[in-house]
């Protein structure tokens, strides 16, 4: 019995154990332990590279005066050994010698990473931000090149930090821009833009209307329009509608209360049942009459989606027009309000019926905001490091796509200011190129239907043609 | 059958129509077709050729004369140098190694500084006339390191011209860059699938193929025990119980309701095993590796790394056929093998990454759901 009370413990305390491991790594692999993973590796990275070449960079820094010394002897011993110094000699050999030591100044530059820095300066190409940096542009495959290994050991290091990191840092900035995408589209919506909200409100309800009637009245719009003209509820409703619009109008900018409305249910009620004077409103009847006292939106949805059926003619009827606005802004809240379930009866954003056009944030706010951010990175930078501001844009510009030159880099060495302070501008540098891409990431999400409809269109123009003349 | 009749009545009506005028039709077809095919796929590489082609005419006319500028200013200023140590020497009648030495060090160490912002404004170290950087070749390797993002450096431009242009260069032609990949990959996927899928048929006892039937058989059970008859047997509900991915739809219709083990899969979908694909990327790198090392004398570990560095399209720049400090003959060569190498190794990622994508979905998709991570729906946090 004993034994297997302690089985039973054993056994109890391995599946814990399993569950946590799996809450780990399912906490890991979620959207934020991705970026989480995707810094830490970044971090992990500078760390090595650190290690592995700062020892390089102080040796060629010795190199290179090194060489300068041995010049400076070399053209000693030329100006000691002539007794008579005659110009065209001694310039002539000096020339040669000079030659020779800008040939090695140039290799050291461009093959093995000499900044000009010497060897006394404090500062290293290869300190932690400057290594951070650099497996920043190797795993979002910028990669300048300014910094870059020059030890066997760092190369290959290189190309295995990149097969995994590449990925990581893809899936990372991928969760970042969706991220970013929603906050944008949030504050675009709610914050930005009040007024299209409203009218996008109205287009998409004249739009829904004129779908359904050709859907489901394709000929028969002349005879509704008759017998509603005949009916002498017409005026009633139109009142009650002009009221219900001033009162909707009213709770449409006070987000709070258009969830759930028992006026407005008791309204659309009138309109229903005004609109059953009509001999289709059969159905409508069918359908309300099936609803129990607190209503589900769903049914209430259908049952006005059946009114606007019937009691449609043409969009350019104004009165009818404005019932289905109240109608629909009534039982439609903004679907993109978050204040949801007052009373648990609210439809998500799932169960509106409508498209999810107005969700889409315009191209133009996008590319707007992209441009912005450069320009405002180009200010940064031209300030910072004294560029002009042509020099600052093509840099944000060739860093955010990744193209990466390397020959413009934020923080590296500059003779002519000399300045100290390179360590944290190479900080800033790495959160302007981590946020510039999960930027491009959230522009791409945001425009991509976009996009990929203008695209369709422009496809199916170059193969429509031609069918038309053919039919 | 009224309805079928009226529906044969148009047909026959539109084949009427159709006999009177059949060549202008066919050729319209032709043409539609002829666009189409230009469109997608040799227009579209011979777009992105002629893109490249273009930009390095615009680069080279525009940065050229600027390089020629620097190269001057280089030669200058040592001679400049060399005068002021003339200018040293001349002055002290009695040379004291010390003083001499102080003064002419001061000297040197400018030189060097201006020297290496030189090098970094572009300057290569190679003499005025010499093969230049911006040769069409060059121009070419540049543009073409532009459009796929690898972006050197070793040659950059230096000119605000030449910077403006960089940048339209650059947003027109990386997304035309991304559509030729695409393009290329999904050909290319499409073929190697075919040729493949030819080859495995020579080779039924493939142990590969014998682990994905047992997934399948495993598949089958379950159709058979739902559906001893009927046709369309899994309602959807069925179906994502079985956490069926779309392409296992695919094999369950295609199956009869027998129960085989060797089934002939060649017909859904061929999937071409990881390791394939992973040889082949290695096999190309280390191809380049050699080929690039022979010529550069760099070892093989430099070249592999450089063929790593550029097909991953990080690009450092600090590596580069053709580019070595002393100016080497056949450089231009070089450069446009470079530039080949590029295309055709871009274009076979992409092939690989089209292959290996569904597997590697599948299987990081088996492994979540074994670990428990995965659950049956994914994507829980789309929601608002």
């Amino acid at each position: 019995m004993l034994q297997d009370l302690e089985n039973h413990e054993e056994a109890a305390r391995k599946t814990r154990w399993k569950h946590c491991l799996r809450l780990v790594a399912a906490y890991l692999f979620s959207d934020v332990g991705v970026c989480g993973l995707a810094v830490s590796y970044a971090m992990l990275g500078a760390l090595v590279f650190e290690a592995l070449e700062t020892r390089h960079e102080l040796a060629e820094r010795e190199h290179v005066r090194q060489h300068r010394a041995d010049c400076m002897r070399d053209l000693w011993r030329i100006t000691n050994k002539l007794n008579v110094l005659y110009e065209a000699n001694w310039t002539l050999a000096v020339g040669g010698r000079l030659r020779e030591f800008e040939q090695t100044v140039v290799n050291a530059v461009r093959n093995e990473g000499y900044d000009g820095r010497e060897v006394e300066a404090l500062e290293l190409q290869w300190s932690f931000p400057g290594a951070l940096l650099y497996s920043l542009t190797v795993i979002t495959t910028i990669g300048y090149g300014n910094t870059a290994p020059k030890t066997s050991l760092g190369k290959v290091l290189t190309v295995l930090y990149a097969t995994v990191g590449i990925p990581l840092m893809f899936l990372c900035l991928l969760n970042a821009g969706h991220l970013f995408a929603r906050i944008f589209k949030f504050s675009y919506f709610h914050v930005l833009c009040v007024q299209c909200r409203q009218r996008a409100r109205i287009s998409k309800v004249r739009e829904a209307v004129r779908v359904m009637l050709y859907k489901h009245f394709p000929g028969n719009s002349s005879t509704t329009r008759n017998q509603q003209q005949t009916t002498d509820g017409n005026l009633e409703p139109s009142a009650t509608s002009q009221q219900l619009n001033g009162q909707v109008e009213q709770q449409a900018t006070d987000s709070d209360r258009l969830c759930t409305d028992n006026e407005e249910l008791g309204v659309t009620d009138n309109l229903i049942t005004s609109a059953s004077e009509n001999e289709r409103s059969t159905a409508a009847q069918s359908v309300v009459s099936s609803r129990d006292s607190d209503s589900s939106r769903h049914e209430l949805v259908e049952a006005n989606d059946v009114v606007l059926e019937e009691s449609l003619t043409d969009s350019s009827d104004i009165s009818i027009e404005s019932r289905l606005h109240n109608t629909n802004s009534s039982s439609f809240p903004p679907p993109f309000s978050d204040h949801t379930n007052l009373d648990g009866t609210c439809p998500n954003k799932e169960d509106n019926p409508r498209p999810k056009e107005e969700e889409r944030v315009p191209v133009y706010v996008v590319m707007l905001f992209i441009t912005g951010y450069i320009f405002v990175g180009a200010i940064m930078f031209s300030v910072g490091e004294n560029w002009n501001f042509i020099d600052a844009v093509y840099f944000c510009l060739t860093a955010l796509s990744t193209v990466g030159f390397g020959n413009l880099v934020p923080g590296s060495y500059d003779f002519n200011t000399q300045s100290q302070s390179a360590q944290t501008r190479l900080i800033i540098c790495c959160f302007y190129l981590i946020f510039g891409l999960a930027v491009v990431l959230m522009s791409y999400n945001l425009i991509q239907e976009e996009i990929m409809l203008k695209f369709k269109r422009i496809s199916r123009n170059l193969k429509i043609m031609p069918q038309n003349e053919k039919s | 059958m009224a309805l079928e009749r009226k529906r044969s009545t148009k047909r026959s009506g539109s084949r009427y129509s159709g006999k009177k005028r059949p060549p202008v039709n066919k050729c319209k077809t032709c043409c539609r077709k002829f666009t189409a095919f230009m469109f997608s796929h040799v227009g579209l590489c011979g777009l992105v050729v002629g893109y490249t082609i273009m930009g390095a005419f615009a680069f080279r006319a525009l940065e050229a004369p600027y390089e020629e500028e620097k190269a001057g200013e280089v030669t200058d200023m040592r001679q400049k140098t060399v005068r002021r140590l003339w200018d040293i020497t001349y002055d002290l009648n009695v040379l004291y190694k010390d003083n001499w030495t102080h003064l002419v060090a001061a000297e040197i160490k400018r030189f060097q500084s201006d020297l290496i912002a030189a090098v970094k404004d572009g300057y290569d170290g190679k003499e005025l006339g010499a093969v230049q950087q911006w040769s069409f070749s060059g121009a070419f390797l540049y543009s073409l390191t532009v459009i796929t993002t690898i972006g050197y450096g070793n040659i950059a431009p230096r000119t605000n011209w030449g910077k403006l242009v960089t940048i339209v260069y650059a947003i027109v032609g990386i997304p035309l860059m991304l559509l030729y990949l695409t393009n290329i990959g999904d050909i290319l996927a499409k073929s190697f699938r075919y040729v493949y899928g030819r080859m495995c048929t020579c080779k039924p006892s493939d142990p590969y193929r014998r682990g994905r039937n047992v997934e399948n058989y495993r598949v089958q059970h379950v159709v058979a025990h739902n559906s001893p008859g009927r046709q369309n047997a899994l309602e959807p509900g069925v179906q994502d119980k079985l956490h069926v991915h779309p392409e296992d739809e695919v094999r369950i219709e295609a199956i009869p309701n027998e129960l085989h083990e060797d089934l002939d899969y060649q017909k859904p979908r061929v999937s071409v095993p990881i390791t394939l694909c992973l040889v082949i990327m290695v096999s190309y790198i280390s191809g380049g590796a050699v080929i690039f090392s022979l010529w550069e004398g760099w070892g093989f570990l430099d070249g592999s790394y450089f063929c790593f560095v550029t097909l991953s399209t990080i690009g450092f720049g600090d590596l580069v056929p053709g580019d070595s400090v002393v100016s080497d003959r056949g450089s231009q060569e070089k450069l446009v093998i470079c530039s080949l190498y590029l295309l055709i190794g871009m274009a076979l990622i992409a092939m690989c990454f089209n292959l290996m994508q569904e597997e590697v979905i599948n299987k990081v998709r088996n492994c979540g759901r074994r670990v428990g991570i995965i659950k049956d729906t994914d994507d829980d946090d789309d929601l608002a």
